[in-house]
């Protein structure tokens, strides 16, 4: 009854509520009076009693309070959801039992017999509760037990030693006070009485404080990681932080983070944490997954127990907390159990919804940064692109000039009559001229394909084609390594969107780590493989023959300055690159190797594109084509 | 017979040079332009068989792709060759409809441009017969 009408944040309630407990205490006080109950019949055939005459004004009251209190009850429970309504359909139902009982009690009174026996229904009753209370956190039990506790020792402390005062001090109190003796432990009572309240407050406190250490530690962490993040600027790092700080200070399992990915009409993983925890999720999360419908209706965070309709398969978590941002659902938070499966509390629940909502904050807060920066970026590019263009045009035009004053010259040289040795020198040097010409307008070449390379746009592609242009482009150098090249691809297309050249980058780039690696081999072979990871990507493995990776250096070789070669050799950022490159193609890239000396594989990981048909591709464009009409 | 006439369009006056100067050892008879007024002029008075045209040229009031137009208005059976660094399919596909014979990209080779003028020497000899 307290927890239904405590709900109601409606007067009147509340005053019935307070007006209840006065007359329930009125009734206590007159229980043992012939009023209420007028005498006990037992075993005729059952035990009863005999109904005073305010045991009908009892029974009055106990239909008011209880269809009072059962109507708000229902109304309640039809208009709230998920967690709650699972809290008030258990409190109902034992309530109902609850009721049926009290009417059960009251016709035995009135010499109607007990078609049921009113003790066990009062004990199915106390069951519900007991099973809501763990099962649905009517209410922490911990705290409410501790709080008895205290209560219950404090009371029998307070009370009990004045009147064992008075009961085994009384001998010796009137010998010394005579007919007064009472007053002393009357005083104690009093004094103990007064003091009471505060050493139970007192002790109840420390008790928390012990009890809640650790919850407080961690909810204090949380509410200074609210304040601090909408200061970190960059997507990620924000991420990290808000992982790091939840699962290390609140030890909880795991966590990942999923946030909107429009471009793939999704909900992605973009921070998971710990890493080598990757059974409990799947990477992409389509729009409309059930999980994300309950988010959008509840609002707030979600407990596994309020759902049964998601595949565990696709999402495992204790609970889940959205992120939105007026009506968009930014993000949401997976979060694993709580140390030694301990449940979270409404306490916890409340932390976390605070939490959401400045992450959400900082979450749209960096994407804008992010968006800013991308924009200053891909405006530097485009000045660079048409300074590279107009650089290219500027040497390029010289240097035909040169190469065409050889073509111009030498016939005319070896027309001319100088002496043989003189025409010989004049042309050696000519073809110096042109040759320096050529390598020049190469450079200039690869440095305009190079400006064109990061436009930024994600094109829809096709995985064959992609490899394909990289082998093309690179077999000579293959050949030159004496590296024997072996290809698998997929018979089906798949379709990706992502920029080819920066693909096409990160293959070279694994290929000039493989070549490297193969140096001192004896069997050179690449072989690369693209193939299906499952529905939602594809990748392409890149496995050397050469010395391979050392377990210790298998998780860090993408990270920067992090080089296999000698230190003369690379610069240890060639894979750094290939990282920010997969990164901006939406991709991951890893490596696998079995050891030393077993070789390695490099694997490119990108996310098919399941809306690309083959007519949207572009159209393939040779720059070195000549045109005949 | 008389000596097949070239012209050379290109705003680089070492490039028109060195092309003007190969044909002219060979035996054409070549004539330079460095923008697209001045080879449309040069056109209407010398009549050449085969033109060759620089597509991308700045600093020419009219560019390579409106020199052709304007020579093939003049006359439609002039053999004229392309040539440029940037080949965008819009570009390519302009000059193809207005009856370019040839698209050669740049940087520019004695062969390159051999084969390409060879082939316009042979139609110019056949439209002669």
């Amino acid at each position: 009854m307290f927890y239904v009408l405590g709900l109601e944040n409606i007067k009147i309630a509340r005053i019935i509520l307070r007006a209840s407990y006065i007359v329930a205490i009125g009734f206590i006080m007159i229980s043992f009076s012939r009023l209420f109950i007028a005498g006990i019949i037992r075993f005729m055939p059952e035990s009863a009693i005999i109904p005073g005459p305010l045991y009908v004004v009892y029974i009055i009251y106990f239909v008011f309070i209880y269809s009072y209190a059962s109507i708000k009850l229902l109304w309640r429970y039809r208009e709230s959801s998920g967690y709650f309504k699972m809290q008030l359909k258990y409190i109902g139902l034992a309530f109902a039992f609850a009721t049926v009982s009290g009417f059960i009690h009251f016709l035995s009174a009135f010499k109607i017999k007990e078609i049921f026996p009113h003790d066990i229904l009062i004990a199915i009753y106390s069951l519900i509760m007991a099973y809501a209370i763990i099962r649905y956190r009517l209410m922490d039990i911990n705290r409410a037990l501790i709080r008895a506790g205290i209560f219950t020792i404090v009371y029998i402390i307070v009370l009990g030693i004045p009147v064992w005062i008075g009961i085994e001090g009384r001998p010796f109190l009137s010998e010394r006070l005579g007919v007064n003796w009472w007053i002393l432990p009357s005083l104690l009572l009093g004094a103990m009485a007064t003091i009471g309240p505060f050493l139970y407050l007192y002790l109840q406190r420390r008790a928390e404080d012990v009890l809640l250490k650790d919850q407080r530690r961690y909810q204090t962490a949380l509410r200074e990681l609210s304040r601090r993040m909408t200061r970190i600027r960059n997507i990620d790092e924000l991420l990290k932080a808000i992982a790091t700080t939840i699962v290390d200070t609140g030890k909880i399992s795991y966590i990942t983070i999923y946030l909107k990915d429009d471009e793939y009409k999704s909900y992605r993983v973009r921070f998971s944490h710990p890493k080598e925890n990757h059974s409990h999720f799947k990477e992409l999360l389509p729009l409309n997954h059930p999980i994300i419908e309950i988010l959008y209706q509840q609002r707030k965070p979600v407990l596994s127990e309020e759902v049964t309709t998601i595949n565990k398969e696709d999402l495992y978590f204790s609970l889940i907390v959205p992120c939105f941002m007026e009506n968009d659902l930014l993000a949401f938070i997976a979060l694993g159990t709580k140390p030694n499966n301990h449940i979270y509390t409404q306490d916890d629940i409340m932390v976390f919804e605070m939490l959401s909502y400045s992450t959400a904050l900082a979450i749209e807060n960096s994407i804008f940064w992010e968006e800013i920066q991308e924009r200053q970026r891909k405006e530097r590019v485009k000045e660079m692109d048409i300074y590279a263009y107009s650089l290219a045009h500027e040497i390029d035009n010289p240097m035909q000039v040169i190469m065409g004053s050889y073509y111009n010259l030498k016939p005319k040289i070896e027309n001319s009559e100088l002496t043989e040795e003189a025409k010989k020198s004049m042309i050696r040097s000519l073809e110096f001229m042109s040759e320096a010409a050529i390598r020049v307008t190469g450079m200039v070449e690869a440095i305009r394909s190079f400006g064109s390379r990061t436009s930024g746009e994600l094109n829809p592609l096709e995985i064959k084609d992609v490899v394909e242009s990289f082998i093309r482009l690179y077999t000579p150098q293959l050949k030159a390594e004496k590296i024997i090249l072996a290809k698998e691809m997929p018979q089906e297309s798949i379709y990706i969107r992502g920029e080819k050249n920066e693909l096409i980058t990160i293959l070279i780039n694994f290929a000039k780590n493989a070549i490297h690696a193969m140096k001192s081999s004896s069997e050179k072979r690449i072989v690369i493989k693209a193939m299906r990871t499952n529905s939602d990507f594809v990748k392409i493995c890149f496995s050397d023959t050469g010395y391979g990776i050392p377990k210790e250096k298998i998780l860090t070789i993408f990270a920067p300055f992090v080089t296999t070669k000698a230190s003369t050799v690379g610069t240890g950022m060639g894979l750094y690159n290939v990282v920010r490159m997969a990164r901006h193609n939406k991709g991951k890239v890893w490596a696998e190797s079995e050891g030393e000396n077993k070789g390695a594989t490099l694997v490119l990981e990108l996310p098919i594109a399941k809306d690309v048909k083959k007519e949207d591709l572009l159209e393939k464009e040779d720059k070195r084509a000549r045109w005949k009409f | 017979m008389d000596k097949i006439k070239i012209l050379v369009v290109d705003d680089e006056e070492g490039i028109v040079h060195w092309v003007t100067n190969v044909y002219a050892d060979r035996g054409f008879l070549t004539f330079a332009a460095m923008d697209g007024e001045k080879a449309v002029e040069i056109f209407k008075k010398e009549h050449p068989s085969i033109v060759l045209i620089d597509v991308h040229m700045p600093y020419s009031a009219i560019d390579g792709i409106q020199t052709l137009k304007k020579i093939k208005e003049i006359d439609k059976n002039t053999v004229c060759i392309m040539v440029t660094r940037i080949t965008d399919n819009k570009t390519v596909e302009e000059a193809r409809k207005l009856g370019a014979l040839h698209y050669i990209p740049k940087p520019l080779t004695m062969d390159e441009l051999d084969e390409a003028i060879n082939e316009a020497i042979d139609i110019v000899k056949k439209g002669k017969k």
